[in-house]
């Protein structure tokens, strides 16, 4: 991985809403709905976003250059000609590692305050 | 996949209605890229609903899905209003097009300075008797080439990287950076055309106003003319202009194109802070001093600032214009500094 070019730091924090899509799209290209979708199931149903917040995220991670829009779909047979699919920047992924590190670091400072007294991490995560 | 079913439940094609008339309400551009994907997703969203829990699943997600349009649609107008919080790369990106912009003008200002300055010895007469008036003309001269050198400072290392950076994509991905489209070209090529227009316009209304009042075909006037002569030699002039304004527009447009288009470094953005503040330092004196040359140069010799090989025949006027874009530049410049060092201090910048 290139280190200079730029410096995701300077993106960071990002809104629940951005960092949750840049996490579905690290496993591919996904079309609005699915990513939706993926959102509800990853976080157990905790953060559910609507197509106004997800489409107004989309456009301003766009505008940053952290996704782009997918020249071909996945399966144009199955799916409809209408979806458009994004997938992430090279960007997009290092912003996301960037941001999943700070929330390591202030998960890390948590724990050392004896705030998760029962949180017992899972092995090998 | 998308429902195409004719026999769609009511309250999801109402629903679907109130949703659209409320996508409605929202700003012009998201309205415009994304109503009809979140019309889809939000339709398919009810379909889902209903599929699981009928009518009243389709009531049940109305707060969370209107809720979050509305409050969606008020702050995509807040953010088209007030703009986002911008993070400092972007914020920094645009004060170096923005100082690079204002360069250019300040470098025509400059030359167009030059051009009525010359021939250079009767001015320079003056300023061997006045001293401050070829002090304050030096002062303008070397600022332009502390400018130039401040550019070349920062803008080299910056097409460097933007290059490197593109060069291992192949000549067509190096080439990309610098392209403009052809929407954006005709809006220079209009652009161009549109100052042409202006600049003669201020040129024939100065020369009618300051000009020599018998104008006849024999000392240079376009009266008596014939007319094809004078439609020939305006289509020409025009041209002429609109295309040398055009080229130095691509030019400048393309290199911002390519700052916008390449990733950089924080400390590389962070580097051209430094010669944004040297032009914004010497963009300034230079429109200090072109000012207080032409005051001075008025008062000490006010024969020669009127005469035809000073300032007479309308040069004056053009002197005052070059100067005001000198100062235009100069407040772009120091409005550039001032955006990019407050974005380099936002506390989402100091990570290292």
């Amino acid at each position: 991985m290139r280190q200079a070019y730029p410096d995701p730091d300077a993106m960071l924090p990002l809104t629940p809403a951005v960092f949750n899509i840049l996490l579905t799209l690290v496993d591919g290209e996904r079309h609005g709905y699915s990513i939706m979708q993926e959102i509800a199931a990853q976080t157990k149903g905790k953060l559910r976003i609507g197509p106004t917040t997800l489409y107004r995220s989309i456009k301003h991670m766009l505008e940053d250059g952290l996704i782009v829009e997918a020249d071909e779909r996945p399966d144009p047979v199955l799916d409809d000609e209408r979806r458009r699919y994004y997938r992430l920047t090279d960007l997009g992924q290092r912003v996301a590692v960037a941001e999943a590190q700070r929330l390591e670091q202030t998960l890390a400072v948590a724990r050392s305050k004896s705030l998760l007294r029962n949180f017992t991490p899972e092995k090998g995560a | 996949m998308s429902s195409t079913s004719p026999a769609r439940p009511k309250i999801i094609s109402v629903s679907v209605l109130l949703y659209r008339w409320l996508l409605a309400l929202g700003p012009g551009v998201f309205r415009r890229d994304y109503s009809i994907p979140a019309l889809q997703d939000f339709r398919q969203c009810l379909i889902d609903a209903h599929r699981k829990r009928g009518f009243f699943g389709v009531i049940a997600l109305w707060p969370l899905l209107f809720g979050e349009a509305l409050s969606g649609l008020l702050a995509e107008y807040s953010s088209e209003f007030f703009g986002r919080k911008q993070s400092m790369l972007p914020t920094i990106r645009r004060s170096m097009i923005a100082a690079f912009w204002a360069f250019v003008l300040f470098s025509i200002a400059i030359i167009a300075l030059g051009r009525i300055t010359d021939p250079a010895a009767p001015f320079d007469a003056v300023g061997r008797v006045h001293p401050e008036v070829g002090v304050a003309y030096s002062i303008v001269v070397y600022s332009w080439e502390i400018a130039l050198l401040a550019i070349m400072l920062g803008g080299l290392p910056i097409l460097f990287v933007a290059l490197k950076r593109a060069i291992p994509g192949g000549l067509l991905k190096a080439l990309q950076l610098f392209a403009i489209k052809r929407r954006h070209a005709l809006v220079l090529l209009g652009a161009a055309l549109l100052i042409t227009i202006c600049f003669l316009v201020f040129l024939l209304a100065t020369e009618y106003i300051f000009g020599p009042s018998s104008c006849t075909a024999s000392n240079g006037c376009i009266v008596g003319q014939p007319l094809l002569v004078i439609v020939g030699s305006f289509a020409a002039i025009v041209g002429g202009i609109t295309l040398f304004v055009f080229v130095i527009l691509a030019i400048t447009a393309s290199l911002s194109g390519a700052v916008l288009r390449s990733e950089f470094s924080t400390e590389m953005l962070r580097f051209a802070l430094v010669p944004i503040a040297m032009l914004a330092l010497v963009m300034s004196a230079a429109t200090f001093a072109a000012t207080f040359w032409l005051i001075r140069l008025w008062i000490v010799a006010p024969q020669f600032a009127a005469s035809g090989s000073g300032l007479g025949n309308g040069q004056a006027a053009e002197v005052v214009a070059i100067i005001g874009a000198m100062a235009l530049s100069s407040l772009v410049m120091a409005g550039a500094l001032g955006s990019g060092l407050k974005a380099s201090h936002h506390p989402t910048a100091r990570q290292n």
